[in-house]
């Protein structure tokens, strides 16, 4: 980086400031968005111009290969209407099937292209760890050379933009982009570069090529979304932050009271922290008139790891359900898996029936998720996160007429209150074990940690560690505190789910919005971890 | 009359300024006396020659002061307007009380807020006016109260950043703040003037 | 009604950031600030009335702690401040220089020495140092280029806004009321009661023996870190190209042999600002003939305690009131009111740290509320040696 210009710095605010005067002043309103695609490039090529080629390259491939899907459409269609009245339905099925092969192998070919560039930067290094530990325990001596591997910012995020857009070119769902500029700013746009959300891009793209004109009310609650952001990422995720990297950097020396207590901050640290990143991006967005997806809806609230996964990084999930789950699920082996099991002894009971028609249904959801586990990183326990949450959605897709039939049974109402708590308890514990392996440095430390949370309780002995990680009694107090205005603001939300708490803030007096705003800005300003901070040691002048 | 309590209170406004103009007259006389006296050897027959024009000045600006007052207070029965500028009243007198019984920074700024809480009264001053000419369908006094209010901003804004001029450029306040001077009083007057005029609209009888 | 909701929203918006804004600096002043000695030395100089001083002392904290400003002014009527910092860079001489310039136009300038007889360049990027000198300083273009040519880029926004890197001090606040409220006073007050000076009252005993008598002697020289003789070139230019009358001194040291080097250094200092027609006098070599008792003048190796530091204020004193150079300019009632005060008070901190040091007490005298509410038992009379 040339500069720090991460999201949560001054550069990075005075940045948007300056983007925002040449935006809203820029004469030629048909070309604002040269004004984002040159904020763009800056970004990146301050935080990262050594990857500057890999985001290039994307785009263009990306670019070429959707004109060539586009125009292998057009002509396609072009030919079926001159030879409307030559061709028989068969010759025309028969071409259709061509062209649809065409088009599948050259999408194909440009998702293997980035999709490889990606795995092999990302997980070539575990791959060749993998199988050299393997071929190790062979006694074989040859091994896969390891190779210095960087990875470009943003690289998962944006592939994985640009491939939906691929696949949404093939489906014919889109027109192809034809200026390359435009895809490049598709793909670059400097808010979601780093940690999403992914965006569709017919959700996106016209937004970025319109102009939009200065609007008091976007700005103002733009501001108060990046505020929002700053509030939970400096002052509660980086705040909790001191206590897990604490525990991260010697992680086999802690009990497991230490251990249990780390999780649950995690909890809160990596929710606060994803979601205040996301908050700030698309704060910064809706600055310049562009709504982007809300990649997290109160996951915590949910009564099911279904639901779980519907409400945290909901754009990755959508990505995953459009472009992979439905394509797996609705694809021939799977269906005609479903219809022999079907056909079976067991298929035509009650269980086997119910089985045989959401199988494909499940063993998606755990490709799905094992996806998603090596999306989060490359190792074992990624893996095992992965697993965790797919084997979990499986099984309650397996078994839920079972388990209504015991809802059912015990007369249980499924809104009762105290059902729902302990649908979101169960819910919150499942997930807690999945942050297991997020927080564990491998997948053995993992699996050592689980069995701490039952056998390796000491309460004296685990506060004696917990009182060296870091953090002061006025830290936890300020986390306590933000944690209970976090839950605050998102059951005021999830009560009120046709609207938002900046337009309701906005009905209230100016006098409470002014306070409320003033006390978060000065909240943050106080409490939040940002700059090289102050260490009396420093400070204490040795001569005397 | 269309709006009794808006005349009575933009005339005593007007009044108001007009006496406060005299009274920072006197108070010059009073410090060109001064001056000139220290020079010399002093002498008690200079005293009241420098005594009697500061009395007059300090009574004339607690004259004014409260006819601005009472002014605002009328006026703000005819439209909100001067409720706000009647507010800010208040809450410049509090920072300049501060700034003066303290020192440093802090004066400086409550000095700071004491300015800008004169420029708002100022604004929602000629607001309430743009209000009553937006009433009255006088577009050429609305016209006038807007440019009042772009200048009068413009000159505010002029003066806070040739203020941060002398940290690049030292020993260069003096001859800034001549400029300073110069471009307030010049939106002082373009206020006087919408002043001036609100007054003959409001006075008009339909 | 356009044209008014949007003049409204404007005044709206702009009062909500101003009133951020006012709440950031008075904490950044008052509240969430790294206050000590430095700061209240370093702010007393941008209070002094401009062009008031006739001579500003800079460096380290081997002249702070040396020279007396009230003492001079009872016996001499000179004025001075000390514009000097805790182990000072010797980029922060230079600032300091500029902002004198900025700022006053003292007839003399004396710089102590310290700052570029360091064995090596490290203590120029020593955040600590660094920071408490430049964290005083108000916004001003000296302190600009210092920041724009020195400071790596991610930490430039700390050093024009210290509430970045000290916001965190809240933690700290029950601790630091004293100096909190040293700083709140000094701002309503006006002026520096000390003109800068700090001391401790100690007695320094040490078995291993000064070797200040062998330096009027010592010729051996050894050279300057190569960046420190740069910034010292960069300094006597700047000084020749806008006429200053800068003179170097050394404040005397109790001398061992692991701080020997730095006398060599000294002695090559003194050299290269011979050549370039600067005066320098290093008082360290001739500690005796100012009549420093080692024995009993010191309250560590590198600093005087009040003891020393009159004799060595007194004889300074009357050589700079002897210089040509130096011009006394005129004061006004107010100032004259002013300066009797100081005189006052660096009298009865002598006095109060005579007592502790009798007493066989060890505590540091500054100009801090405690201080200063001790001082009050004690006469305010000249002290006659």
């Amino acid at each position: 980086m040339l500069f720090n210009i991460s999201y949560t710095t001054l550069n990075f605010l005075c940045f948007v400031f300056v983007t925002m005067l040449v935006y809203f002043l820029f004469p030629a309103k048909k070309y604002k968005w040269t004004v984002l695609l040159a904020a763009s490039m800056f970004f990146y090529a301050v935080a990262g111009y050594k990857y500057a080629f890999f985001i290039l390259f994307t785009t263009l491939s990306t670019y070429l290969i959707a004109l060539w899907i586009s125009r292998v459409s057009s002509h396609s269609k072009k030919l079926l209407k001159e030879k409307k009245k030559e061709w028989d339905k068969d010759q025309k099925k028969k071409y259709k099937n061509t062209v649809k092969i065409q088009k599948r192998l050259i999408m194909t070919l440009a998702l293997l292209i980035n999709f490889g560039i990606l795995a092999f930067l990302k997980y070539y290094g575990f791959f060749s760890g993998s199988i050299n530990e393997l071929l190790g325990s062979f006694g074989m001596s040859f091994s896969m050379p390891t190779l210095k591997l960087f990875l470009p910012l943003g690289i998962s995020f944006y592939t994985f933009q640009s491939m939906g857009y691929i696949v949404d070119v093939y489906r014919e769902k889109t027109e192809a982009q034809r200026n390359p500029f435009k895809l490049l700013l598709f793909v670059s746009f400097f808010p979601q570069i780093i940690q999403g959300p992914i965006s569709i891009y017919d959700q996106l793209a016209h937004q970025l090529f319109e102009p939009h004109e200065f609007d008091f009310t976007r700005m103002k609650h733009g501001m108060e979304l990046i505020l929002w952001g700053f509030f939970k990422k400096l002052v509660i995720a980086d705040r909790a932050y001191i206590l897990i990297g604490a525990v991260e950097q010697d992680y086999t020396k802690f009990g497991g009271t230490t251990l249990t207590f780390t999780i649950l901050l995690y909890a809160l640290q990596l929710y606060a922290d994803f979601s205040g990143g996301i908050d700030i991006s698309r704060g910064v967005a809706q600055i310049f008139g562009i709504d982007m997806i809300d990649n997290f809806k109160r996951p915590y609230f949910s009564r099911s790891i279904n639901e779980y996964w519907r409400r945290w990084h909901i754009s990755l999930g959508g990505w995953l359900k459009n472009y992979l789950f439905y394509p797996v699920a609705m694809s021939n082996v799977f269906i005609n898996a479903s219809k022999k099991m079907k056909n079976t002894r067991f298929g035509r009971t009650a269980a086997g029936s119910h089985i045989s028609k959401v199988l494909p249904t499940s063993v998606a959801s755990l490709i799905v998720f094992l996806v998603v586990g090596i999306w989060h990183g490359a190792d074992w326990k990624y893996i095992a996160f992965g697993v965790w949450n797919g084997v979990i959605i499986m099984i309650s897709i397996l078994m839920q007429p079972l388990f209504d039939g015991i809802i059912d049974k015990l007369h249980i109402k499924r809104q009762n209150p105290f059902f729902v708590g302990f649908q979101i308890f169960r819910t919150l514990l499942i997930v807690l074990v999945g942050y297991v392996f997020d927080v564990a440095p491998s997948f053995g430390e993992g699996m050592r940690t689980l069995t701490l949370f039952f056998t390796g309780q000491d309460f004296s002995a685990g506060m004696a560690e917990i009182s060296k990680l870091g953090l002061v009694t006025a830290d936890y107090i300020i986390l306590l505190a933000g944690a209970i205005v976090i839950l605050v603001a998102s059951i005021i939300q999830e009560r009120h789910l046709d609207t938002d708490i900046r337009t309701m803030l906005d009905q209230k007096p100016l006098a409470l919005r002014f306070v409320l705003l003033y006390l978060g800005i000065m909240t943050v300003i106080i409490f939040g971890i940002y700059g090289s901070g102050y260490n009396a040691a420093d400070f204490v002048y040795m001569q005397f | 009359m269309r709006f009794p309590k808006g005349y009575a209170g933009v005339n005593k406004l007007f009044a108001s300024e007009i006496i406060n103009i005299f009274s920072s007259v006197m108070f010059f006389v009073a410090s060109v006396f001064a001056v000139f006296s220290s020079q010399r050897i002093v002498n008690p027959q200079y005293l009241p020659i420098i005594v009697i024009p500061l009395i007059a000045a300090g009574l004339m600006s607690v004259v004014a002061f409260i006819l601005q007052l009472v002014g605002l207070g009328q006026a703000k029965k005819d439209d909100q307007m001067f409720k706000t500028a009647f507010a800010f009243v208040f809450v410049g007198v509090a920072a300049s009380v501060v700034s003066f019984m303290s020192g440093g920074t802090l004066s400086n700024i409550f000095s700071s807020i004491s300015e800008v809480s004169s420029l708002i009264v100022s604004v929602y001053t000629i607001l309430g006016i743009y209000n009553f000419a937006e009433k009255m369908d006088n577009a050429s006094i609305m016209l006038n109260a807007k440019i009042t209010i772009i200048i009068g901003a413009s000159a505010f804004a002029v003066a806070v950043i040739l203020r941060m001029v002398p940290v690049f450029f030292p020993r260069t306040e003096y001859m800034l703040d001549l400029f300073v001077s110069v471009t307030e009083l010049t939106a002082y007057i373009i206020f006087l003037i919408c002043l001036g005029r609100a007054r003959g609209m409001l006075a008009e009888k339909k | 009604m356009k044209f008014q909701n949007y003049v409204t929203r404007t005044v709206k918006t702009a009062c909500f950031f101003l009133a951020v804004m006012m709440s950031c600096l008075l904490l950044q002043q008052y509240v969430l600030r790294n206050v000590d000695h430095n700061s209240l030395r370093v702010e007393g100089f941008y209070q002094e009335e401009r062009d008031s001083l006739d001579a500003v002392f800079i460096g380290a904290s081997d002249i702070y702690t040396s020279f007396m400003p009230g003492r001079a002014y009872e016996k001499y009527g000179f004025t001075s401040y000390l514009l000097a910092s805790e182990s000072i860079t010797s980029e922060g001489v230079i600032t300091a220089v500029k902002e004198v310039v900025r700022t006053q136009h003292p007839s003399l300038i004396i710089i102590e020495a310290n700052a570029f007889l360091y064995g090596d360049s490290d203590n120029e990027t020593n955040e600590a140092h660094v920071h408490k000198f430049f964290d005083n300083l108000p916004f001003s273009i000296n302190k600009l280029n210092y920041i724009n040519r020195k400071v790596p880029v991610d930490n430039k926004w700390e050093y024009m806004f210290p509430l970045i890197k000290y916001h965190g001090l809240w933690t700290e606040l029950p601790d630091r009321v004293n100096m909190m409220q040293s700083n709140f006073n000094l701002d309503l007050r006006g002026y520096n009661y000390l003109k800068g000076f700090r001391t401790t009252a100690k007695v320094f005993k040490s078995d291993t023996p000064s070797l200040n008598s062998q330096l009027p002697y010592e010729t051996g020289e050894l050279d300057l870190d190569p960046e420190l003789q740069q910034n010292l070139f960069d300094l006597l230019d700047y000084s020749k190209e806008n006429n200053l009358n800068v003179i170097f001194v050394r404040a005397p040291h109790y001398v061992t042999k692991d701080t020997y080097d730095r006398v060599k250094r000294s002695n090559k200092m003194e050299s290269i600002l011979e050549e370039r027609g600067f005066d320098y006098y290093a008082f360290e070599n001739y500690s005796e003939l100012i009549g420093i008792d080692d024995s009993r003048d010191f309250y560590n190796e590198d600093h005087m305690n009040v003891y020393g530091a009159i004799k060595f204020t007194d004889f300074l004193a009357e050589g700079l009131a002897n210089d040509d150079d130096l011009k006394i300019g005129e004061q006004s009632e107010a100032q004259q009111e002013m300066w009797k005060e100081v005189s006052a008070t660096t009298n009865r901190l002598y006095r109060y740290c005579d007592d502790l040091m009798t007493n066989g007490e060890e505590k540091g005298a500054q100009e801090d509320v405690i201080t200063l509410d001790a001082l009050e038992n004690y006469s305010d009379a000249p002290i006659e040696r």
